[in-house]
């Protein structure tokens, strides 16, 4: 535990101190993840809680997927960003061969390298939903209805969506290390859009609630399927691998 | 003297194709050990494999008696890779610092500060090790080598891409830590003239086979690349060279134009005895000297002789 505390500690430092990185992806946050609520709430919560009798369970469904598009998208831009940054230039500069000649097992490299890129971006998306929550709360609903809040809004982003970007962290580690960085790149750019478009077309065409426990339950479903990719590639995480694939 | 380093008939495929072909040499506790050989002759590989990152297809390495997959093992080892593995947004404490805590080094802002001053960075060590030169990354490398204070150095060509200036300065370092922090080093070079400054021993591999392994001194006599050269003014005549050739105990060598090469070393003839008999045959002298072989004719001599035809 304490060699993985380690390597994330000192991976989490270096991708930190990339400054233009940090600001280039947290720029991006931002403005992503406001507009989208921007566009949400004025489309939908607006007209939602102006209405004689609010439909809470439609504003919930909205409410709902403002949080989630928020969270995905912080932790998203900021993962994939560090994620590829943490896997190609590591892998080509050598530093991962010269961790896999000290004591340390490649499976202490990959975990401290998955939590070092997935902390951060928890940590920003955390912060970021509660902003957007506090706001909207504060703009939208607390004049009107109260303050608005489900138990499964809460628990879908502050722990099932980390969950599934924790479970694709450690898959595009695994695939990074053990394979080629460029295809765990692939993944990771990939995963954020396709996941976004899918879950907004599930919400919006009524096939599920983003404030219910459904949609919870669906973003743990992911998260477990990804974890069994996990399990499964394991045992390609050796040494010899990781460094053959240089 | 006990083996640190013991390697026996490794080989190792990667693809289709045999990178090694039984490799077999030993390294001695405190030799400063060279490892040479041109591109693509299997150094880097037998260096992976000797620091566990890299599996043998068969054969047998044992690194201070211990098998090298053993944690405890690697605590003993330092290396030295290229590339060098250094976090260019770290200072060069910092880089320390981290393989100080892999390591589980107590005390180590003393060891890092030790080995800082080993290598002749204490004055940069809170620059970041992007701000570095070639030659300072290669110092802070041996640093990072030494933090853990271990008993062997494998190290892959520590000069590579260095200035002449930063060579010899890398060298005085190396032997310093053999000497001084009594360890054992192995390094893989393209540089003969380093190897020949530093080096008591060697093994040269080419195309996966090693081709010469032992003293470096040892293999100058038994190459017969030494010799006492002896200029003429005018040459020899051929009647002079048929009888000199039949003198079998002044060790004729070799004729190049006027020049003539005798075996020098052990049981070798004496300079005087070969002035003497040439002065006696009427040849006029120009100059005598002693030619040392270097590790260049070593090296030129082996590989083409395994050049294929």
């Amino acid at each position: 535990m304490s060699y993985i505390s380690t390597v994330m500690q000192a991976a989490i430092k270096t991708s930190l101190r990339l400054r233009s990185v940090v600001i280039v992806s947290m720029g991006v946050v931002f403005i992503c993840v406001i507009g989208v609520a921007a566009i949400f709430a004025t489309q939908f919560i607006s007209p939602g809680v102006n209405t004689a009798i609010p439909d809470r369970s439609a504003l919930e469904n909205y409410f709902g997927l403002i949080l989630f598009t928020t969270c995905f998208i912080s932790i998203g831009i900021f993962a994939s960003v560090n994620a590829f940054q943490s896997l190609t230039r590591e892998k080509s500069r050598g530093n991962i061969q010269a961790l896999l000649a000290t004591p340390l097992a490649p499976h202490d490299i990959w975990l401290g390298k998955s939590l070092a890129v997935f902390l951060p971006g928890f940590i920003l998306a955390v912060v970021m939903t509660i902003a957007i929550f506090l706001v909207l709360n504060f703009i939208y609903f607390i004049p009107k209805i109260g303050f608005f809040l489900t138990p499964w809004m809460l628990i879908s982003n502050l722990v099932a969506v980390p969950l599934v970007y924790l479970a694709l962290m450690l898959l595009v580690h695994e695939i990074g290390l053990a394979g080629k960085p460029a295809t765990a790149n692939v993944i990771t750019q990939i995963f954020l859009p396709v996941m976004i478009a899918l879950m907004i077309n599930l919400v919006v065409h009524g096939v599920m609630n983003a404030g219910s426990w459904l949609f919870t339950v669906a973003l743990v479903g992911l998260a477990v399927v990804i974890s069994v990719f996990v399990l499964k590639l394991r045992s390609t995480l050796t040494v010899q691998k990781i460094i053959l694939s240089q | 003297m006990s083996t640190a380093i013991h390697i026996d008939n490794i080989r190792k495929k990667i693809g289709a194709r045999e990178i090694l072909k039984g490799v077999t040499f030993d390294v001695q506790t405190g030799d400063i050990f060279g490892y040479l050989g041109p591109n693509g002759a299997g150094k880097t590989t037998t260096i992976r494999i000797m620091l566990g990152l890299l599996q043998t297809d068969s054969g047998e390495l044992n690194v201070l008696g211990q098998d090298i997959r053993l944690a405890d093992t690697r605590m003993k080892i330092g290396f030295a890779l290229d590339p060098d593995g250094l976090y260019n947004t770290m200072t060069a404490v910092e880089n320390l610092k981290y393989y100080a805590d892999i390591y589980n080094v107590s005390g180590s802002k003393v060891r890092i500060d030790k080995v800082l001053g080993l290598v002749r960075l204490a004055d940069r060590s809170g620059d970041r090790v992007g701000t570095y030169s070639k030659g300072m990354r290669q110092r802070l490398s041996l640093a990072r080598a030494m933090v853990h204070n271990p008993e062997v150095l494998i190290l892959d060509e520590p000069t590579a891409g260095v200035d002449p200036t930063g060579q010899i300065e890398i060298r005085e370092i190396l032997l310093d830590i053999a000497r001084v922090e009594k360890k054992t080093v192995l390094l893989s070079s393209h540089n003969l003239d380093e190897v020949q400054r530093i080096c008591n021993r060697i093994a040269l591999i080419d195309r996966g086979e090693i081709k010469l392994y032992g003293e470096l001194a040892d293999l100058r006599q038994k190459m017969g690349l030494s010799a006492i050269v002896v200029e003429t003014k005018e040459g020899i005549s051929d009647s002079v060279l048929e009888q000199l050739k039949t003198q079998k105990q002044l060790g004729l060598q070799d004729v190049r134009g006027s020049t003539l090469l005798f075996d020098s070393g052990e049981g070798a003839a004496e300079v005087s005895d070969i002035i003497g008999y040439l002065a006696g045959q009427g040849v006029k002298i120009e100059k005598v000297d002693r030619r040392e072989a270097s590790l260049e004719d070593l090296y030129a001599t082996i590989l083409k002789e395994v050049e294929p035809k």
